[in-house]
């Protein structure tokens, strides 16, 4: 054997670094980055006033921190803190950075023409994937098949987008979607108070602190929702019939108020996290801002124990809890209602290496048990077709690590 | 809104390490994506040489030394690989005796410290290729400055001009190291090959 060829092989069995293992070095590059931005190292400060552009506030905090020193953490992937080496890392400086790679990774606005791909997983009892393609002018929905094979391209079905009659929704016409969010401020203050006001973007509702009738269900008997004629692909001939399907209710619930209730600063965390999840494409600048104004909403913590999303992939958690007083008809005295109290905890979900956002989960705990639900993301990209990923190959199905969604010691 | 979006910085992919580096001078943060670029070759190299404990601080030593020297950087080479790799490289050499504690257990036992630190299959190990002790101990036996030419190409997959530039020598240096490191390992492993094959791989 030529001895190049047996120097290669030897340790040739080395593997990739995950993830996880670059994400420590990834961290430090970025703070050292954000610290000679602000301490102002001779180019830096040079450019800083040619550019003539400030710096967020959030860079500011990011350097604060890591100056002054915050929670220590050890990130996902490494085992502790082996060489005394330990990063300043906290939510300021986690969504500083989130908001640095949110405007450096735009995703395109769509044409009418091109398609926003989402592949999502919804969790509660347990865990489904809900891959999605819609079409730029939102005019057409696509989804495969209920339950398809790992490993393999599904079935597609076309279906009408789902709209709300009576009010402007964006969250399913895609270049509506981004044009509404380009004219958002930037300024993330004036950002989170107009998410936070305006019915178009604010998608989580207080309930009323008072005892109220029980709700009734929308549709109390039958089918709910109304007939629609759907394109399907026959699996065994692969010709394409037409299939009548019932729409769901309507989305969102049809009892949405036209002015919404003030939100605390935990349903603004909240409605945040639902924007970023329900409106994937929007303006890099936008986007930015979004997490900015996550930073501006007090009583958010970064989770020291590494968490993994439904996906099985460890995540830069930051949490958020809030109570919520609700009433229920109290069975013993009929006519009366009980105050009841439930604590919800939603953690927010950000890759470890870019901080791009996930997804997020949420614990639901009113005392008794504690129920677990979850929206986290696998990809999104602005396709030319449905049924395929960014690059242009097939979608094909895929099978999820077991999930309990409540994380150990918290 | 919507010019500014259409004036964004040019896509990553379209955008050479130099020009990257050179904005990063005045926008610290883009030089992030360098790392996103090479890191991981970076860090599977270092793993190689002196195993998973310290292939992590080393690839991030590395990446913190390069972003505090970027606005030295030659903007006339477009790869800023071999760059990185030199800054590797004189890491690497500052755990000397750990990479060459490994080379001498791998020669005398068979049992390979660095392949164990990410590889749980030491039986394997034991039974796999019989050459393997023979060129560890060759390794041990190069001076420095011939085992990072020689591991350079052999294992980063670096031309000679390339390890050149990582390295900061001569051409002709690349070559007579490269003559010299080859000539033992032939050696090590009994010398059954003919004369010895130019191996220039120029990459470039």
């Amino acid at each position: 054997m030529d001895d190049l060829t047996a120097l290669r092989e030897l340790r040739s069995d080395a593997p990739t670094a995950e993830t996880g293992q670059l994400a420590r070095g990834r961290w430090k590059l970025m703070a050292a980055a954000v610290s000679e931005e602000e301490s102002g190292s001779a180019p830096a400060r040079q450019n800083r006033l040619l550019r003539g552009r400030l710096r967020s506030t959030a860079l500011a905090a990011v350097t604060a921190a890591a100056v002054t020193g915050g929670v220590l953490v050890a990130l996902p992937g490494s085992s502790g803190d082996p060489g005394g080496i330990g990063e300043p890392q906290t939510v300021a400086t986690v969504l500083a950075a989130a908001a640095i790679t949110a405007e450096e990774s735009p995703l395109p606005r769509p044409t009418a023409d091109q398609w926003v791909f989402h592949d999502v997983v919804a969790c509660d009892a347990g865990c489904g994937i809900n891959p999605q393609w819609v079409k730029g002018d939102g005019s057409l929905w696509v989804v495969p098949e209920k339950t398809p094979v790992p490993g393999k391209k599904p079935v597609l079905e076309q279906r009408p987008t789902p709209r709300h009659a009576t009010f402007d929704d964006i969250r399913f016409e895609p270049i509506k979607t981004y044009d509404a969010f380009a004219q958002l401020p930037t300024d993330p203050k004036a950002l989170l108070k107009k998410v936070s006001t305006d019915p178009r973007f604010v998608l989580v509702h207080p309930i009323p602190d008072q005892p109220r009738p029980p709700v009734l269900p929308i549709a109390p008997s039958g089918r709910p929702g109304k007939p629609v004629k759907i394109e399907v692909r026959d699996p065994r001939t692969g010709k394409l019939v037409t299939r009548t399907v019932w729409t769901s209710r309507s989305v969102p619930p049809a009892s949405r108020p036209v002015t919404p209730a003030p939100l605390t600063p935990e349903l603004q965390y909240q409605n945040i996290l639902a924007l970023m999840q329900q409106a994937p494409v929007i303006p890099p600048k936008v986007n930015a801002a979004l997490f900015k104004a996550l930073a501006l909403i007090p009583g958010t913590k970064l989770v020291k124990t590494p968490m993994k999303d439904a996906f099985g992939r460890p995540s830069t958690t930051i949490s958020a809890t809030r109570d919520s007083t609700g009433w229920l008809p109290d069975r013993n005295s009929p006519g009366k209602f009980k105050k009841v109290v439930t604590h919800f905890t939603t953690y927010l979900f950000l890759d470890p290496r870019t901080y791009v956002f996930r997804g997020y989960r949420t614990l639901i705990d009113d005392g008794r048990s504690i129920v677990p639900e979850e929206r986290t993301r696998k990809a999104t990209a602005v396709v030319d077709s449905p049924g395929t990923v960014e690059g242009g190959a097939d979608w094909v199905g895929y099978k999820l690590p077991k999930w309990d969604g409540i994380p150990a010691p918290r | 809104m919507f010019a500014s979006i259409g004036n964004a910085a040019p896509s990553a992919a379209a955008t050479d390490d130099a020009t990257l580096i050179a904005r990063s001078v005045a926008e610290p943060e883009i030089f992030a994506q360098l790392y996103d670029r090479y890191a991981a070759d970076l860090h599977r190299y270092v793993l190689r040489r002196l195993g998973a404990e310290m292939a992590e601080d080393v690839v991030g030593e590395t990446f913190l030394i390069a972003f505090r020297q970027r606005d030295r950087y030659d903007t006339g080479r477009p790869h800023a690989r071999p760059w990185l790799y030199g800054i590797a490289a004189n890491l690497i050499g500052k755990h000397r005796r750990t990479e060459l504690r490994a080379y001498r257990a791998l020669a005398r036992t068979g049992v390979d410290p660095v392949a164990e630190s990410w590889s749980d299959r030491v039986d394997g190990q034991v039974t796999a290729a019989a050459s393997r002790a023979p060129l560890a101990a060759a390794l041990r036996s190069l001076s420095d400055g011939d085992r990072h030419v020689l591991l350079l190409i052999a294992w980063a997959d670096l031309s000679y001009d390339e390890v050149a530039t990582a390295l900061g020598i001569p051409l002709g240096t690349v070559r007579s190291r490269l003559n010299r490191a080859r000539k033992k390992m032939r050696a090590a492993l009994g010398d059954n090959n003919p004369a010895l094959t130019s191996e220039e791989t120029d990459h470039g």
